[in-house]
Formats: structure tokens, C-alpha cells, sequence
């Protein structure tokens, strides 16, 4: 495993938008957590979890 | 110690069966934390407790303070997530002095990014989760959507005498009016009215919607006969008794007889001359 750069950087964007709902909630912010913020922190778990299996395999794992 | 783990557990590449092990432990532990945290909301959220010299809590502080606190840990634990070169972490074969033990650099580094991406959006996810449950039963919740403004403001609304405005002029529902009565509705109810209720936010916030609003779903007249059905005042009434087959089939509804229970569709059509009452914003 070299770099998690790019599921760094999703997940920063994610835990602000989540951070916007959870101190101002209403239905814009509401709909940027529901439609961006999971689906992004969903697309970073895979990405982390795709680099971990890849390592394990790299090392026989 | 230089490289830390004996050569016993340790492969050629350097990881170790410990930290696969330390691996799915934190995974475990991000599972049985946020279902904690999740236990310990709702504990919360049953009822105020208090604290010490007599603060109280209401779920919506207590997902503000844990949820700042995932977010704010959460970005900064990223940021140094994004910085680091793991092949350059294992190669230095550094120690980390975390206080009380010394774990390998490399260790460290793949717990810190591990609490990054999978623990803290985890309970992130759960505490704004937990927020959109709770929060859209408060009348608050609903009012914020423009046009839901006409049925909140009628409601509220002394000399309105729809089936709405009775119910909470008189107090006949003690909070979380809007709820009570649409309780097998929107992100409040089922899965299928979660997702009706998901769809709504979808288009309202995409503004793919005309007024006045007109609802798909049909009422269900369980949400009034949970609490008016069987009581003296409704049994006395013989109409109720002859036709509870149809009420509670729904093949008669109770509003055919008690009148509308929000403004009506012309009042909410725009340039209509209740519209601007009805839209007036909350105080």
C-alpha cells in the first residue's frame, strides 16, 4: 500500500458536508449528507478496502 | 526498539499476523462502537437526564458534540492520512512513542488511517443518521421545506378550524404533530415511505416540483384509529361502529366526514389570496 491520497481527500469533503448537516440541519443540507457525503464515505471504504486486500495479496496474505 | 514485532510473526515484506489481527479487531471495534453509540443515543433520547449541577441533554446536542467530534477527528486524522507514503513509513522502520507503549511507525500509520477512512465516517454516518430519524418528527423538520409551510402555519394558526388546527389548538397531540398523524409517512416510517421520503427530498431540493403539492400516497386511516379508535367518545358515535370494517380497510375515509385537514389545494396555489399567509415564515 503506497498512498491513500485520493480516499483522504473524499473522506475530508464527506466529514464537512456531514458536519454542515449535523450543526445546520434543513433539506439542502440534509440532501448533500443523504446524496454526497454516504455515498462518497461508501466509495472511500471500498477504495480503502480494495488497497488493503491488494497489500495482502502483494504479501502473500 | 528498531523494528519492533519478533521474527516469529513477522513475513519477508515486513507485516506481521498481529497487525491483520489488529486489522480486523479495529473493524470490530468501529462495528461495536458505533452500535454502542447508537444505544447510548437512544438512551438519551428516551427521556432528558441530568447531569451533575443539572445539565440537560436532548439528542440533538449530544449528536452536535459526538458529531463535531468524528468530523473534526475525522478531517485531521485524513489530512495526515493524505501525507503519508506508506512504502516510505516502512522503509524508515521507525517507533512511534504513544505514551504508554512503542508500536512500529508503520503500524501506527495503518491504525491512524484505518480510524480515517472506516471507524470515524462509520460513526459519523450513524450520528447523522440518527439526526435525520429524530429530527424529521419535530414540526421544525417539516416547516423547513417551503411548501410544507402552508400545513404548518394553518396548523399553528388559532382560527383555522381544519382537522389539523383543531387537533393542535386543542392540544389533542402533545408534540411532534406533524409525526403523530403521518407516522407510516416519509423518512419517519417504513422503509418503502423512507424511500418515498427520500425522493421528496430529491425533488425538493432539485426544485422539480410545482405547487400546490399533491400527495401520492393515500392516508391511511390507522393513523387516526391508533388513537381514536375504541375510546368512549368514538364508540358513542354509531356511525364509527357500523362502518369500522370500512375505516380500518380504508375504503371509507375518516376526512369524508371531518372536513379537510390542511388548507385546501386552491388556498396553496400560488397567487391565490390566502397563498401569502399561508407562506409566511415561521417565528
Amino acid at each position: 500500500m503506497r498512498l491513500l491520497r485520493w480516499e483522504a481527500l473524499c473522506a475530508i469533503v464527506a466529514f464537512a458536508l456531514t458536519q454542515v448537516f449535523i450543526l445546520v440541519p434543513g433539506p439542502y443540507a440534509m440532501a448533500l449528507f443523504t446524496f454526497i457525503a454516504q455515498p462518497l464515505f461508501a466509495i472511500v471504504a471500498i477504495g480503502y478496502l480494495l488497497k488493503v486486500r491488494a497489500d495482502l495479496r502483494k504479501r502473500g496474505l | 526498539m528498531a523494528s519492533g514485532n519478533g521474527p516469529q510473526d513477522r513475513d519477508g515484506d515486513g507485516i506481521s499476523r498481529r497487525e491483520v489481527l489488529l486489522t480486523v479487531g479495529g473493524v470490530a471495534a468501529a462495528v461495536a462502537a458505533g452500535a454502542a453509540a447508537w444505544g447510548v443515543l437512544e438512551f438519551l433520547v428516551s427521556k432528558q437526564h441530568i447531569v451533575g449541577g443539572g445539565l440537560h441533554f436532548t439528542y440533538l446536542q449530544v449528536v452536535m458534540v459526538l458529531g463535531t467530534l468524528a468530523c473534526v477527528l475525522g478531517v485531521i486524522l485524513c489530512i495526515r492520512t493524505a501525507r503519508t507514503r506508506f512504502d516510505d513509513v516502512e522503509a524508515a522502520r521507525k517507533d512511534v512513542n504513544l505514551g504508554v507503549a512503542r508500536v512500529p511507525a508503520l503500524v501506527f500509520s495503518r491504525l491512524v488511517a484505518l480510524m480515517a477512512l472506516i471507524v470515524l465516517p462509520v460513526g459519523a454516518v450513524f450520528l447523522a443518521n440518527y439526526h435525520t430519524f429524530e429530527g424529521v418528527h419535530e414540526v421544525r423538520a417539516c416547516a423547513s421545506c417551503h411548501v410544507m409551510l402552508p400545513m404548518v402555519n394553518d396548523m399553528r394558526d388559532p382560527a383555522s378550524e381544519t382537522l389539523a388546527a383543531r387537533h393542535y389548538k386543542n392540544k389533542w397531540v402533545a408534540k411532534d404533530q406533524c409525526y403523530q398523524c403521518h407516522s407510516d409517512y416519509g423518512l419517519g416510517g417504513d422503509l418503502e415511505a423512507k424511500m418515498t421520503g427520500f425522493r421528496h427530498l430529491a425533488r425538493y431540493t432539485t426544485r422539480t416540483y410545482t405547487e400546490p403539492i399533491v400527495g401520492r400516497v393515500a392516508f391511511n386511516n390507522q393513523n387516526c384509529l391508533q388513537c381514536h379508535e375504541g375510546t368512549p367518545k368514538w364508540v358513542a358515535v354509531e356511525p364509527h361502529v357500523t362502518a369500522r370494517e370500512e375505516l380500518v380497510t380504508n375504503q371509507m375515509k375518516c376526512i369524508d366526514c371531518h372536513g379537510d385537514p390542511h388548507p385546501t389545494a386552491a388556498q396553496r396555489t400560488p397567487g391565490s389570496s390566502d397563498y401569502s399567509r399561508l407562506m409566511e415564515r415561521m417565528k
